[in-house]
């Protein structure tokens, strides 16, 4: 197991690098950091703007293969990801904003799994029923949503409420309040901030669960492994959760694994719209600031989460089904 | 060899089951009796009709601002009011709805075909195709796709057709391993093992033994791929890498909404009601066609 | 009072074509400690009856009548009030082995659970319970086989633990539905008495449900033939198969090829297929089947009523078939008129195989593959197929014989050894015409006709595929098709259907119709009947008789099934694990077969002849196959009862590698044992 692990890590970690690496190559071909400086005033000349990006490696007039050398050495020297067309050190943004993230999305899947696996089970259980019809209805609206939507929605609604009360009742911006002190008020104030995104990534998380949860236990809850545990005399309902959902589990501890690179990166819009200085609100600054060497990293992240996934997944699968485990 | 001894066999004929139905008689049967993936279709033809020839519905060019009408609400006059820079909303309603449904549709086709090719040839054309494609869609699967879309659409300035070139060459590898995993329990078959026996050639059994067989799955992949598309796009606009004003897709019309949410709620709610309705009618018509090809469902037949 | 009683049972379901009425007042009664039979074909409602019995329909379904447990009411009961009463009174074994246990957990922990749910045992003493169980299911070393998965387990252990599970807390009643149709027949035979020694150990009365004529005349006491929903005719065993009276279960018993009837004799073939139950018949259901019906059949359907004392049967006829000497056998048509016996004289060879091996990679991990061995699946087979005769690969799962196949059908040089086709040996790549030659000349027939036509082709497309595979021209391929639809005795008309509009027996006349196409030498026919049911079953075999005398096509049969093997075979060859264990004309196999695997194969294929099953010596071999080390001897020797008998000196022969040895006198008899005499 543990050398199999080594060498499925060996593999995805050669993956990751021809990844970052053809990134690097194509946020220098589309992305002009130089245009930053035009819109400063006064306008620098073209040789100032490029003596300035100098500093940071960034120099259009220094050939791309050296450009690319001294990127790559700073990274596997120094673990340097480089700087930002300012000068922002692009380890610091992405130390501050992982974690910054991490809370957010981290608490919305869990919420997420639980939610939509939950309710997978009372669903397929019902098939066909009322409580199925609803809970499928719901969920079909809601994946059809799309996250700005979502997002837009809570706030507006958020804010309405807010009015009509006369206090801020929900906090529509931000992930912390600038003057809070003490532990107890610092907790407080975080979970408040947390309120509406982690609802809006909620609401749009656990519909995937739903929905495969509820096709996977369909079809074991008619595997002929049920009909004999119900056989042996067990109800209905504890066959299925004691046989069914343990079979019908194990695909979905797989996608749970696989949505970890989502997880960083994935909570854009959400980060966008409520405020939140995260990985994802930094992948559309980078973008939109032409920060070549801040694109590279957030890609170089993302293709390390999805690696982590991956391996996780396998992980969960050996662990869950005895057919792998023992192979 | 002789064929005089057959008159004196007994001839047998197919026995007559009842109510006998044609596959594809027996698909749309199924798929009309799903209320719902009725209602899907109804809607998103509804929707296509609009965009098509939807121009006369409002009197006012999407482009072309009302200055007399800034930031006016829904009124006889604008019936989904006009934005700040006195556009009817209406009108861009409508033509945004055209922006994305074209971006959709084709990149949705675009996948499809795709995604058949690479995927049901790899599996059955075996040893190096395979491992190349197979490679290929794992890197894809490994680069974080979304970023570098947003990183090429961001640099054509919002054109839609670059767009859908891009959306196309990074949205067929997902549909491409589900095609290719499917493919490899197809290329198994005991009928295609009987064609490769015959002697049968392989571009002959790709087509006439594992596309067929692949159909049902191909078509629920263009609906999905279409919600999807959608949906993409709309993130990609809403954060300004894809569509551009003065071009107008639903994303765009979102951006421009949310920053008056407050002030002007029709600018947003109206792209946003639209946005919805078209997602759930194509995923509606989606489950519906799934359903249909479904062979399991019989089940639920009447009493 | 009876142990069970069912009376006038009726199942119902929806379908997308109307409700089927699976059963149709069906009445049932079984004694303690006594065996009942219901026997029937796909489609008569056998298993809907156990299903309706202990409450494991779908929902869906709409059961009518009554089930009494000692006088105890089982129908209506709620889930929650029938989970107390199965696994406690009612055990239930089913077919499928291999997914009827949760592959997630242990069978120790399976067994255990089973027990716990109806038992108050701490998990101690419920596992030392499961562990003793294994043991009387004949789990060898069941401390420790307990902790086993199921994956890691063959087809009949498995059964044996689903059994072990069904016993767990002594029911009274025991379900056993096809509990054997998915085994080999050795396994077949251990697995038969492992349900018996539990029922002994319990004292149940068990419900076998089976559609093997064989597996009841050795089994049953009472037996109930149930045809279209209905319990057609209810008799003791031995009364059922020496005075049959339903004209159904005498066409039956007509369609199954004995020994004693002689080979290539035309079988008895019900014509037509069981009816589609969309409404209830209006008559007697078998009546567009039956060679007697007259009129007065269809004015109403035949009650189950008492002919002879103790003999129950659903006929109006039943009356001049018991007293009155009306001989239903006679009446059937017998497929085609007697084909004339032919001598086996050995024309050219028309294929031939020597010292051929093949073997597999055995790979492991299903994250990264990785080949941790090689698999021989074929390990040295000499094999020789005349023109014109039948030679048979006789064997079970895992014995190599459809990899055999394979590798001679594939048409690429072997692993090892030689392979010849027509008199070409195959070496190297061939060239394109030769290729082409050969592909005509070797054609295959597969068991399931339905997976080996693609649904979305027509018959016609079919029937096409490889006569322009040989690039023939449109105008040839038009005629022959018709030709060959004439050949196997389908309508012109079925052309431009789809496979899915055809019943099992028809598809396999399609399939055997497109393997003829080229008018081959050689016709490779891959288990030809095993899918289908007995009255049809005996169609297809009147067929390949009448089409190999009338086209002298050489035929490769394989097959488990031994009297399909009898039947039509010439020469028979036995495989055991990749090797040629006995190889003989047909009837000297049958009649003085010497190896030990052939004489267990023989006495563990059971024969619908109460009789002959109950007095005859059965050979129940132990183990499994390929359970030992590989030391280039006799690969036999883990199961081999004579090798266990053996003194020590003579054991050392066994180790020695297996040559064949002729019989003495019987040309063409060749056996692979160093133990037994040969003369």
């Amino acid at each position: 197991m543990i050398k199999l692990l080594v060498r499925r890590s060996t593999s995805w970690l050669i993956l990751i690098v021809v990844a970052t690496n053809v990134t690097y190559l194509l946020a220098n071909l589309f992305l002009d950091p130089r245009s930053n400086y035009r819109e400063t005033r006064p306008i620098p000349s073209e040789k100032q703007i490029d003596d300035s990006l100098a500093a940071y490696g960034l120099d259009p007039r220094v050939p791309l293969i050296e450009r690319w050398w001294s990127w790559l050495r700073d990274i596997v020297l120094h673990f340097d990801w480089g700087r930002s067309p300012n000068g922002g050190s692009v380890n610091a943004e992405m130390a501050y904003r992982t974690l910054v993230s991490a809370q957010l999305v981290l608490i919305a899947t869990v919420l997420c799994v639980i939610v939509g696996v939950g309710l997978g089970v009372v669903s397929a259980i019902h098939q066909y029923g009322v409580i199925d019809r609803v809970l499928q209805a719901v969920s079909i609206l809601l994946y059809n949503v799309p996250t700005v939507v979502m997002a837009l929605l809570l706030v507006f609604g958020a804010i309405r409420i807010n009015e009509s009360v006369g206090h801020t009742l929900f906090l529509v911006a931000g992930s912390q309040s600038p003057q809070v002190s003490g532990l107890l008020p610092t907790i407080v104030d975080r979970l408040a901030h947390l309120l509406l995104p982690t609802v809006s990534l909620t609401l749009l998380g656990y519909v995937g669960y739903h929905l495969t949860q509820r096709s996977l236990l369909l079809d074991t809850i008619n595997a002929d492994f049920v009909r004999t545990a119900r056989a042996t005399g067990l109800p209905y309902g504890k066959a299925i959760r004691r046989h069914a959902l343990r079979a019908a589990l194990i695909p979905t501890a797989t996608s749970v694994a696989f949505s970890i690179p989502g997880v960083f990166t994935g909570a854009i819009i959400t980060e966008s719209i409520f405020g939140w200085h995260g990985m994802g609100e930094y992948f559309s600054l980078t973008l939109a600031k032409n920060d070549v060497n801040g694109v590279v990293a957030v890609a170089a992240f993302g293709a390390l989460m999805t690696a982590i996934g991956a391996i996780l997944a396998d992980i969960a699968t050996a662990f869950l089904d005895p057919r792998v485990r023992l192979a | 060899m002789s064929v005089t001894t057959a008159s004196i066999l007994r001839i047998e004929s197919v026995h007559a089951e009842p109510e006998r139905l044609g596959r594809t008689r027996l698909y749309v049967r199924r798929f009309m009796r799903n209320r719902a993936a009725f209602a899907g279709l109804l809607i998103f033809a509804l929707f296509v009709l609009i965009s098509l020839f939807g121009g006369f519905l409002s009197p006012y060019n999407y482009a072309t601002p009302d200055f007399l009408a800034l930031t006016q609400p829904p009124s006889a006059a604008h019936l989904f009011g006009t934005t700040s820079g006195g556009n009817d909303v209406l009108a861009q309603v409508i033509h945004g709805m055209q922006r994305s449904l074209t971006i959709a549709i084709c990149v949705s086709l675009a996948t499809v075909i795709l995604s058949a090719v690479i995927g049901a040839g790899a599996a059955y054309l075996r040893g190096t195709v395979e491992k190349v494609s197979l490679g290929l869609i794992h890197f894809l699967l490994v680069v974080p796709s979304f970023l570098i879309l947003a990183l090429i659409a961001n640099s054509v300035a919002g054109d839609w057709r670059v767009l859908i070139v891009v959306l196309s060459a990074f949205g067929w590898v997902g549909a491409a391993r589900v095609i290719w995993s499917v493919s490899t329990t197809l290329r198994e078959r005991e009928y295609v093992v009987m064609a490769e026996l015959m002697g049968v050639g392989r571009w002959r059994i790709i087509v006439r033994h594992l596309i067929p067989n692949l159909a049902s799955l191909l078509i629920v992949n263009a609906t999905l791929g279409v919600v999807g598309t959608v949906l993409t796009e709309t993130s990609l606009s809403f954060l300004g890498f894809g569509i551009k004003v003065p071009d107008v897709s639903l994303g765009v019309l979102l951006q421009e909404g949310s920053s008056s949410l407050t002030t002007a709620p029709w600018i947003f709610f109206f792209p946003a009601a639209v946005l919805v309705l078209l997602t759930v009618s194509v995923t509606l018509i989606g489950d519906g066609l799934r359903d249909a090809f479904d062979p399991t469902s019989a089940a639920r037949g009447r009493r | 009072m009876s142990l069970l009683q069912v009376r006038d049972l009726s199942v119902t379901f929806p379908s997308e074509h109307g409700p089927v009425h699976a059963v149709r007042g069906v009445d049932l009664e079984l004694e303690a400690g006594r065996t009942l039979s219901l026997v029937g074909e796909s489609g008569s409602g056998k298993s809907t009856v156990a299903g309706a019995i202990i409450g494991l329909l779908p929902p869906s379904a709409i059961i009518s009548g009554q089930v009494l447990l000692d006088g105890q009411e089982l129908t209506g009961r709620t889930d929650q009030e029938l989970s107390r009463v199965r696994g406690r009174r009612i055990g239930m074994v089913f077919q499928d082995p291999l997914s009827a246990l949760t592959p997630m957990f242990s069978v120790g922990r399976q067994v255990c659970d089973a027990i716990r749910v109806h038992q108050n045992l701490t998990a101690k003493q419920a596992w030392n319970k499961a562990v003793d169980l294994l043991e009387l299911v004949g789990i060898r070393d069941p401390a420790r086989r307990a902790k086993s998965f199921p994956h890691e387990f063959s087809g009949g252990m498995r059964q044996r633990v689903v059994i072990a599970i069904a016993i767990a807390n002594n029911p009274d009643l025991l379900i056993a539905d096809e509990p054997t149709t998915a085994l080999d027949v050795t396994v077949q035979a251990q697995v038969l008495e492992v349900l018996h020694t539990a029922q002994q150990e319990t004292g149940a009365g068990l419900l076998l449900i089976t559609h093997d004529l064989g597996v009841v005349a050795g089994h049953a006491d009472d037996v109930n033939v149930m045809y279209a929903g209905a319990v057609v005719e209810h008799a003791k065993v031995n009364e059922l198969f020496a005075r049959p009276l339903m004209p159904y279960t005498i066409g039956l018993l007509g369609a199954v090829p004995t020994a004693t009837a002689g080979q290539r004799t035309p079988l008895i073939a019900i014509p037509g297929d069981p009816p589609q139950l969309h409404q209830e018949p209006s008559g007697c259901p078998f009546i567009d089947r039956c060679p007697a019906a007259i009129e007065a059949c269809a004015q109403a359907e035949p009650a189950l009523r008492s002919e002879t004392s103790g003999h129950l049967v659903a006929c109006i006829r039943s009356g001049e078939i018991a007293h009155d000497g009306l001989d239903i056998a006679a009446l059937y048509a017998r497929g085609n008129e007697a084909v004339e016996q032919r001598s086996i004289q050995h024309g050219e060879l028309v294929l031939s195989t020597r010292r051929l091996v093949k073997s597999y990679p055995i790979t492991k991990g299903t994250l990264l593959r990785r080949q941790v061995g090689t698999n021989v699946a074929v390990r040295g087979v000499d094999f020789d197929l005349f023109a014109g005769e039948t030679h048979s690969l006789v064997g079970e799962s895992g014995s190599g014989k459809t990899s055999t196949i394979m590798e001679i059908l594939h048409l690429n040089p072997p692993e090892k050894g030689q392979i010849e086709v027509l008199g070409t040996p195959i070496t190297g790549a061939l060239d394109a015409h030769t290729r082409r030659r050969l592909r005509a000349g070797i054609q295959l027939v597969t068991q399931d006709a339905t997976a080996s036509l693609n649904p979305r082709l027509t018959v016609y497309d079919v029937l096409a595929e490889p006569l322009q595979a040989a690039h023939r021209s449109r105008a040839q391929i038009r005629g022959r098709i018709y030709e060959l639809l004439d050949l196997v005795g389908l309508a012109h008309d079925v052309a431009d259907r789809f496979p899915t509009a055809f019943s099992g027996g028809q598809r396999q006349r399609i399939g055997i119709a497109r393997a003829l196409a080229l008018e081959p030498k050689v016709v490779v026919l891959d288990e030809p009947v095993s899918a289908l049911d007995m009255s049809v079953q005996a169609d297809i075999l009147n067929l390949l008789v009448r089409l190999q005398s009338q086209l002298s096509v050489a035929y490769f049969l394989v097959a488990h099934d031994l009297s399909v093997v009898r039947y039509l075979s010439d020469r028979v060859s036995v495989m055991y694990l990749g090797t040629i264990v006995e190889s003989a004309p047909a009837e000297d196999l049958f009649d003085y077969g010497l190896h030990p695997y052939t004489k267990a194969l023989l006495s563990a294929s059971p024969v619908p002849d109460p009789v002959v099953e109950r007095t005859r010596q059965r050979i129940v071999l132990h183990g499994e196959t390929g359970s030992e080390d590989d030391d280039g001897g006799c690969v036999f020797r883990p199961q081999c009862p004579l090798y266990s008998a053996l003194p020590d000196e003579m054991r050392a022969r066994c180790h020695q590698p297996q040559v064949m040895r002729a019989r003495n006198g019987v040309p063409g008899h060749r056996v692979a044992c160093h133990a037994v005499a040969v003369d």
